[in-house]
Formats: C-alpha cells, structure tokens, sequence
C-alpha cells in the first residue's frame, strides 16, 4: 500500500514534469533547438500570478489565467530577441542566447520580488480524498487532473486546428513550409508561447503543489523537465508525458529511502535508461536537422 | 497577345561577397512553358528562390499579375498564385501523402481540401499505391510526383519548378517532364529548371540559358538548338555546324 502512495505521489509530480518536458520538446521538435529560458519564463508567470492576486486580489484562476498569458507573452519575446536573430547560426549560439535571456527574466522578478520564498496561494484547496487506505492531496487531484486536461487539449490543438498543423509542417521542413504559403515566423513564435504556457501551467501546478514561489524554482523544474524530454525521447510529445511520469515515479519510490540523495538516485537509473535506450524511451532515432 | 504573368527586371542577388544574380531580367506570359537552363552554380536555383521570396534580391525588381514581389515574404507570395516546388523535392517526411497534399492547400480552402486530396491520389497511380506510406518512404520518382502534385493543390497560376528530373531514372525523368507537359496543356503557365536541357527543351516554348548569374540567350526553343555556339555550351550536344568547323579550325572547338 505504502508503495501504491508512493507511485501516487509520484504520478503527481511527474505530471508537472511532463507539462514542463512537453513544453521544452515542443521547441525541440519544431526548430531543433533547447530553450534554456525556459525554467525562467516559467517562474516568471508563477510570480506574474502571484503578483496580480496578491497587488490586485484577483481570483486566484483569473490570476493564474492572466500568469499562463504572460508566459506567452515573454515567451514570444524570447523567441523574438534571443532566437529569431540566431536562428541560422550554430546551435550553440541560440543556447547561449536563451541561456542569458533566462538570466535577464531572473534579475528582473528578483528587482520586483526579491529572492526570498513567498507562500504562494492554494487554488486547489488543502484536505485529502481517501480511496481505501489511498491518502491523495487535493492539490495532487487538481494537479493531475488540470495536467491531463492541458495535454489532451493541446494534443487536439496539434492534430485538429490550421495552426497545430503549421507546427507540425515546419517541425518537418521549414523551407517547404515557407513555400506553402506557412508563415514560419509567426508559427515559430505560437511554438515558443505554446511552450511557455504549458511551462507555466507546470510552474503553477508545482507552486501549488508547494505553496510557495521562489525566484529559484526555474531551475529545477528546468532540469528535471530537460531529463524528462531526453528520457522520453526529445522531441516526442508522448514520450516527453511518458518521461516525466517515469521521473516522478522514481523520485517518489526511491526518494523515502534515498534521503537527499534522491534526485541523485532518481538521475542514475535515468542514465540507466539512456544507456538501454539512447535515444530515449520512444526515441525512434536521433535525427540530423538541416 | 498573351498576357504576361511574371516579370522581373535587372535582378541582383549577393550572397556576401560573391554576386550569384547580376542583373537579370526575364519574363513569363500566360500559358508559357518557359526553361532555364545552364551549368551547376549559373544562378538558376537562386533566380528561383528569389522569385518565390525564399531569397531577398540586393537590386532590381519582380511584378507578378501587376502586384510587386520584391518585397513580399514567401508565404505571401504563393497566396498571390505563384508556387515554387524546390531542388531536392523537400517532403514533409513523416507525413502521409494525402497530408502532404493538405499542406499544399494550405493558403487555399483548407477544409475541402482532404476531399480533394483522396481523388488526387486515387487518379495519380504512382501514388495510389503508396497511399498508406509516409512521405519519407517513398522513392524519388515517387516523392516528385507529390510535391508536384501538392504545389498544385494551391491552385496556382504559375508552377515554377527546380529540377524535378533529378536524381530520377530516365523512364521517371521521362514521366515526370510528361507531367509538366500535361500540366501545360491544361492551361499551367511554367518556369522549368532543368540539367535535362534537351529534355526541357522539347516541351519549352522559349529558354532562358544562364551562366554566372546573366542571361546569356533568350529565345525560342528552337532558336537555342539551332544556334552552334550555346547549342554545344548549354545542350551539351554539338551541332552539325558547330562539327563542321571544328574540323577546319581545330582550335574553334576548344571550349
């Protein structure tokens, strides 16, 4: 039973992991490019949220709805400054480029917030469900349940509207898109801010998780949701999903046991994977981008 | 007196320091089957890019149906009835073929468009065969017939196409370049870069040839077969003329 829990636990926080891991493989996928801003932009519209629902005492879903939007928005202004410009250079340059923009995004919270830990407000209530001796959070609950419905949506936005087409159009040849009649740019941007909401839907689902928001949090969730992509196969959508609910299935069964070394622990048996699998879980190949 | 289509006047194209378009001015009237033709590196792949908006030109202007071109970006460019279909067929691989074709209607009505794509492979038989594959696993002669089908599902006024016989058997070549002609017969106006010269000149009305990014000769088919001097640089087949002085002064034929 105490393992079930743990795998509980695990599903939870491995469901913001997998918005987050969705969120980088979706850059991947289309541009073949890693946004290290990534983890940044996500803190930042956690702390968006926080800002208008503490300054202006918004509800707290409009508040979240308004941070979600500014992920966007920054996002788009990441892709704008920092990758539009670098777009055909050497794939180490738009790393940089993103990597110094998230850094950017950091000192600018930080002038506002300060880099201390703020509670961050429960929109999903505290209290438990017990399903037999099964103990799961509330916050568990909603964040597994807003995780799905926000993969499933985008999952149909992909596959069924004109602009998740143009996103799978210039994934595949942004050449032949242009020739289509796609308008690259503007579908490279929708790329950059689809990943950035789904990055701060992950940030808020974890600040809530945690009741707190903190300048740092970028980081972590920026790693784990990078380990998460890779280990699902990068650029895959429906492994990314995968790769973060294996990670927070690990984290959570070998965590207990493993005391601080469970990120270690749970990084480890990742590596495991890789040398299995190097391309990841649903990796088919490792493709060479033109 | 057919009206023209596509006009560009005294194109100039840099890639740094090197000019790969100097002034180069052409035309394409309605209904035209118009060749370019010449060496690797004569610009003929760039003139196109640069028609179709994939490449900005440094000088010089292009108008299609009157509308300025120079400065549209591409994707504009094929919603004003001018498409292009590259070197090197650029499929989206993972795709099926009947969304491949979807992705050609992309400008057009995108709705019905998956109607009209299931008829153009059923009518299409190297391509009815294929029809559950993916883009990526088919064979060139394969793949070419769907780009060229798939520019097509835009409806467009004019085709411009980047050697479609590439890389192709001679019987695909053969049947790829039927295409063109067939399309040709239906009305299409085309602009057709080919290193077949001999046979993009068979369903050419006029040729441009290009070497080093200028029109060397403009004209009819016709004229460019009989002329001895661009007949043996461009067609790679030496006139009877051109023979015959060869053999009275050797060093005339050196090239």
């Amino acid at each position: 039973m105490e393992f079930l829990q743990q795998v509980t636990n695990g599903l939870t926080i491995g469901s913001v992991y997998a918005l987050v891991a969705i969120g980088f493989s979706v850059v991947y996928g289309a541009l073949g490019l890693v946004n290290f801003a990534h983890g940044d932009i996500l803190m930042a519209g956690t702390f968006v949220t926080y800002g208008v629902y503490t300054s202006f005492h918004l509800p707290i879903v409009i508040s979240c709805v308004i941070g979600i939007l500014a992920g966007i928005v920054i996002a788009g202004i990441v892709e704008e400054v920092a990758v539009r410009p670098v777009l055909k250079s050497h794939l180490l340059i738009p790393m940089m480029t993103t990597l110094g923009m998230g850094l950017i995004i950091r000192n600018l919270v930080e002038l506002k917030y300060g880099s201390g830990t703020l509670p961050f407000p429960s929109f999903a209530g505290s209290g438990f469900f017990h399903i037999g001796d099964l103990q799961i959070a509330r916050a568990a609950v909603v964040t597994l349940v807003v995780a799905v419905i926000t993969l499933v949506l985008f999952a149909a936005f992909l596959k069924f509207t004109k602009p998740g087409f143009a996103i799978r159009v210039v994934a595949q040849d942004m050449t032949a898109a242009r020739l289509m009649g796609v308008p690259v740019n503007r579908t490279i941007m929708a790329v950059y801010g689809a990943g950035g909401a789904l990055g701060v839907i992950g940030g808020l689902l974890y600040a809530n998780t945690l009741e707190v928001v903190y300048l740092g949090m970028g980081f972590p969730i920026l790693l784990k949701g990078f380990a998460a992509a890779i280990v699902g196969g990068i650029g895959n959508l429906q492994g990314a999903l995968i790769g973060g609910l294996v990670l927070g299935i690990l984290e959570a069964t070998v965590g207990p046991a493993a005391g601080s070394y469970r990120d270690a622990i749970a990084f480890v048996l990742l590596i495991a994977i890789l040398l299995v699998r190097p391309a990841g879980l649903l990796g088919a190949r490792v493709q060479e981008r033109v | 007196m057919p009206e023209t289509l596509l006009r560009a006047d005294d194109l100039t194209v840099r890639y740094g320091p090197v000019t790969a378009l100097n002034g180069i001015s052409l035309h394409v009237d309605e209904g035209e089957v118009v060749a370019l033709v010449g060496a690797n590196g004569a610009g003929k792949s760039t003139l196109l890019k640069t028609l179709s908006g994939l490449i900005r030109p440094a000088g010089g202007s292009i108008t299609f149906q009157g509308k300025d071109l120079a400065r549209t970006a591409a994707h504009d460019i094929v919603k004003s009835g001018l498409v292009h279909v590259p070197e090197g067929r650029h499929v989206f691989p993972r795709f099926t073929l009947k969304e491949n074709l979807l992705a050609g209607a992309f400008t057009n009505d995108f709705k019905s468009a998956g109607k009209r794509a299931e008829e153009i492979i059923a009518g299409t038989p190297i391509l009815a065969r294929r029809a559950g594959s993916t883009a990526g696993q088919l064979s060139g002669g394969e793949q070419q017939m769907l780009v060229i089908q798939r520019a097509l599902m835009a409806d467009p006024r004019m085709i411009m196409l980047d050697e479609p016989s590439m890389g192709l058997s001679p019987v695909l070549a053969d049947e790829v370049l039927e295409l063109v002609a067939q399309l040709s017969e239906r009305g299409m106006t085309v602009l057709l870069v080919e290193q077949n010269a001999l046979g993009a000149l068979d369903i050419a009305d006029r040729v441009y040839a290009l070497a080093t990014g200028e029109v060397l000769f403009e004209g009819r088919s016709d004229d460019l077969r009989a002329n001895p001097q661009f007949a043996d640089q461009f067609l790679g087949v030496v006139s009877a003329d051109a023979e015959r002085r060869a053999h009275e002064e050797p060093e005339a034929a050196t090239p």
